[in-house]
């Protein structure tokens, strides 16, 4: 018999991964979690920051030829922090990586937000648990779950969509470097997360949910928005950063302009009835646009870098490679002003010959910020509102999340600014 | 006998006298009967599947174990002994897991074995039905005429095989059922109430309770929990204070008798009151309130069903042990992996170090020890000087000092780390998968390089490291790492 390898060893649990504290991972921790509300939020925020900056530390020792970006995270966005329990949106390279900080344990159980696997902008390739020993100033990184692995043991099990979902530890791997080696030879692509996994997203919902009441409750500092909303009605929120932003900004000071904000947002969302019938209104073709002819109004992204010279950074960074990529600009006419922006919609096609569908909407001239309250709204083939997204003052650009569709199918894309309302149909 | 059945069912367990905790020791009797039943019923030989634990062989050894009245005595018990074999190894595993929830510092997975680990293979048992008692059952020695007689001590792997309920609904694996009657076992509980809190003051107990935990508190205890964390918690975060958890002062302890006031607890004094809390956190130093539970949630212990491969796979009991696809078995392959090994450990040695400087070098508290770190190390390796004598020797403040700075444990890993990956990266050079590969290509020839590099090198390593006083550095990883040391010497004269 040739001599064959051992198959596997568990030196690693008499050999935990310990990472030691810094006083100045106390100093950072304690300033972002004086940005949440409440005592239990702020403990809880605090650790998460001690497990991040140790993590940190401890990554860029060992990996210092990969990009670690904890800048975007949701630690630092004092609104998301604040409802949401674990670290998001650690980027390591193309990676991203959510974290959970614990306590202890002793109790074979780890707590996460159902926010991380169920919702696009929240989820992750690899999930970390670490142990923060605040006491002793050191952490102990207890397990590493891999997004496919997590969607195999979703298979298996019942799983209730709640605000959290409790995984068993085991059901982590304890072996650290196993973060690095994936990192490095592992593509994301072979991670993939399935559009199966994710809840779809349905604004009605809200309808169910008594806003007065709501912001009654959310004004005494201890309640949460998970005591008022279910899941369904809370996934909503969060995927609303706008929604998000302002509830959050209502928890810290309650005023009477905010609330005028958070109805009028809270009204964006709900669901629209359609005013035009799909099949009697003109329609765009993407299918022309690939045979390169295009609709009036309508021009490539090409032609208008060519003649305005745009600063248009952005394309690089969101847009794929093959993307067929059409801008058109819309004249926001208001009482008061009127406002140029830029609707951008881009596609690539699938191997499966879906179109992938890209759209976010620019300032006119490429550069400079969005006006605040821009509304722009993803209708399906009946109307149905799929997706909304809302400019905040600072944003530069907005965009929806990308969505497929198959040849043959319908949507919408209206655009709200105050008394101004557009509506374009497009078949795909 | 083809070999396709796991010697688990012929290893046994069994506390070492040695300082490694315990040993694995074939078990002569165990092993010729496994290869009888399994050439004596083919229909068994076909039915076991390439997997190395079979449900089938387990249900078959159990029945035969239970039904005394269909088997010889001398059959029955040695059907025993192989499940006896069988059940140390999750008995071992449970203990393992449990010393690495309490961390690294309090004590190891060895301490625990006595309590259960007490089976060395070396007598054949059976039960027999209690005939005035038909709950309970008795254990018998049987000698090799096949004679029985009553023993007193219990072993708890007959315990286990006894209460193991084969056709329950619950649908315990016999595994599953070891693991969790080992992490319940009363003395190993008291164990881990007594030592393994120790390191956790009674503040810091307090602060870590969270709100399922806080079901099982009286309503009056809850409200205490609540007003520690608002005034306790707050206090010690926004001071960002680092150490110990100290008593909570007059004030605080005022702040709380406010805020339970409020609440409707009534507390006559601050000095009630913090008895109070120290009653509290002598409460929660039992092991069991760290273990309630709020809601039914997922069956941990059930993940994977090792028998019917029903559920996903644990990663911390124990590895699949089904992995063709990249068993790297030839023996030219082996040498060179041998070769490569020595290189690797090399390089994991000399990044763990630099590593480790630079680390020291960039640390706001110890960036002083950057340059002492070198030489305290040579004092551990090279002179076996134990963290007192460092201290004394280099002018550390005090031993702690040393072993935060020194952390050789650390070192250790963090050359694992590398030489690991080192590895990884000539076997994808060699077998052409350098460019993105896929997890299931990845996962199993990461796993199986570990238990190679482990078994060749940082077993040993770890071993001696946590034997105590009376350590000898004499393994490989040692060896390496005088060298590496001995090169740095020359360098620095």
């Amino acid at each position: 018999m040739i001599p064959s390898l051992p198959i596997s060893s568990d030196l690693r649990r008499s050999m935990l991964e310990s990472i030691w504290l810094e006083p100045e991972h106390y100093d950072q921790a304690r300033q972002i979690s004086e940005a949440v509300i409440n005592e239990h939020n702020q403990w809880r925020t605090y650790l998460n920051g001690l497990a991040l900056f140790g993590f940190e530390q401890w990554f860029r020792s060992i990996a210092s030829d990969l990009t670690l970006d904890i800048r975007q995270c949701s630690l630092f966005q004092p609104a998301y922090a604040n409802v949401i329990s674990a670290i998001t949106s650690i980027h390591i390279g193309d990676f991203r990586l959510c974290l959970v900080a614990t306590d202890n344990i002793l109790n074979d159980e780890v707590i996460f937000p159902q926010a991380v696997f169920e919702l696009s902008d929240f989820s992750a390739h690899f999930y970390g648990v670490i142990e923060v020993r605040e006491e002793q100033e050191h952490l102990i990184f207890r397990g590493l779950l891999r997004r496919d692995k997590f969607n195999d043991y979703r298979k298996l099990s019942q799983f209730q969509s709640n605000w959290s979902c409790s995984l068993p530890l085991s059901l982590f791997d304890p072996e650290p470097n196993h973060l690095l080696f994936n990192l490095q030879h592992l593509s994301p692509s072979t991670i993939a997360i399935p559009e199966t996994a994710l809840l779809p997203l349905d604004t009605e919902v809200l309808e169910e949910i008594n806003l007065d009441q709501l912001l009654a409750h959310l004004q005494t500092p201890n309640h949460q928005i998970s005591q008022h909303l279910n899941w369904k009605q809370g996934a909503v929120v969060l995927s609303c950063s706008t929604l998000n932003k302002l509830l959050y900004q209502w928890q810290k000071t309650p005023n009477a302009e905010l609330q005028q904000q958070i109805y009028q947002t809270w009204q964006n969302i709900l669901p629209t009835q359609l005013e035009v019938p799909p099949n009697s209104s003109p329609q765009i073709s993407l299918m022309q646009w690939l045979g390169d002819l295009v609709n009036l109004g309508w021009q490539s992204l090409d032609t208008l870098v060519e003649g305005k010279h745009l600063n248009l950074a952005y394309r690089s960074k969101t847009l794929h490679k093959a993307d067929i990529c059409q801008t058109k600009v819309l004249h926001l006419s208001s009482q008061t002003n009127i406002l140029d922006v830029m609707l951008l919609l881009a596609f690539h096609v699938e191997e499966d010959k879906r179109r992938n569908i890209r759209l976010q909407i620019h300032p006119s001239q490429g550069s400079g910020h969005l006006p605040d309250q821009i509304v722009v709204k993803l209708l399906g083939t009946s109307g149905q509102m799929l997706q909304t997204i809302v400019s905040g003052a600072e944003d530069d650009f907005i965009q929806l999340k990308r969505f497929k569709c198959r040849s043959g199918q319908q949507f919408a894309i209206q655009v709200e600014f105050a008394d101004y309302k557009s509506q374009e149909w497009f078949v795909v | 006998m083809t070999m396709i059945v796991s010697s688990k069912y012929w290893k046994i367990c069994k506390i070492s006298l040695t300082n490694q905790g315990y040993q694995i020791k074939e078990v002569c009797n165990a092993k010729k009967f496994l290869q009888k039943i399994i050439s004596d019923s083919p229909e068994l030989d076909s039915k076991l599947s390439p997997l190395p634990i079979s449900q089938d062989l387990v249900n078959c050894l159990f029945d035969s174990f239970k039904n005394t009245n269909f088997n010889s005595i001398q059959e029955s018990a040695l059907a025993g002994l192989c499940l006896r074999c069988y059940v140390s190894y999750p008995i071992l595993n449970a203990c393992k897991k449990l010393a690495s929830q309490f961390g690294n510092h309090q004590f190891t997975y060895r301490e625990l074995l006595p309590y259960v680990l007490d089976d060395d293979g070396e007598n054949l048992i059976i039960l027999e039905n209690d005939s005035q008692n038909t709950d309970s059952s008795k254990h018998f020695k049987v000698d090799k005429k096949g004679i029985s007689k009553t023993i007193v001590y219990q072993h708890f792997t007959i315990n286990i095989l006894e209460t193991f309920d084969q056709k329950s609904s619950r649908h315990l694996s016999l595994y599953n059922w070891a693991y969790r009657l080992t992490q319940q076992h009363q003395e190993l509980k008291q164990y881990l109430s007594e030592y393994g809190f120790q390191v956790h003051s009674d503040w810091s107990l307090i602060n870590q309770v969270n709100e399922i935990h806080l079901d099982s508190l009286t309503e009056r205890e809850q409200n205490l929990v609540r007003a520690f964390h608002a005034i306790y918690r707050r206090d010690r975060r926004t001071q960002a204070r680092r150490s110990k958890c100290l008593p909570p002062s007059e004030d605080q302890l005022h702040e709380m008798m406010d805020f339970l006031h409020v609440h409707k607890v009534k507390i006559p004094s601050t000095q009630v009151l913090l008895k109070d809390l120290q009653n509290l956190a002598q409460q929660l130093q039992q092991y069991d309130f760290w273990r309630r539970r709020g809601t039914p949630v997922a069956e941990p212990l059930e993940l994977k069903d090792e028998e019917t491969g029903q559920y996903i796979l644990r990663n911390d009991l124990h590895s699949p042990e089904v992995n063709t696809a990249t068993r790297l078995e030839t023996e030219e392959f082996l040498d060179d992996l041998q070769h490569q090994l020595t290189v690797a450990l090399g390089h994991g040695i000399q990044k763990s170090l630099q590593e480790r400087v630079s680390e020291l070098e960039s640390s706001r508290g110890y960036k002083d020890y950057a340059c002492k770190f070198l030489p305290a190390l040579k004092l551990y390796y090279f002179h076996d000087m134990t963290g007192k004598q460092i201290a004394e020797q280099l002018g550390f403040k005090n031993q702690s000092h040393v072993s935060r700075v020194l952390q050789p444990l650390a070192v250790l890993s963090r050359a694992r780390l590398h030489t690991v990956h080192k590895l990884l990266q000539w076997v994808l050079e060699v077998t052409h998968h350098l460019d993105s590969i896929e997890p299931s290509y990845l996962d199993p020839l990461t796993q199986q390089l570990e238990a190679f590099v482990d078994q060749e090198i940082f077993q040993a390593a770890e071993s001696e490291m946590q034997s105590g006083k009376s350590r000898t550095m004499t393994s490989p990883y040692a060896q390496q790492l005088r060298n590496t040391l001995g090169h740095c010497q020359e360098k620095d004269s």
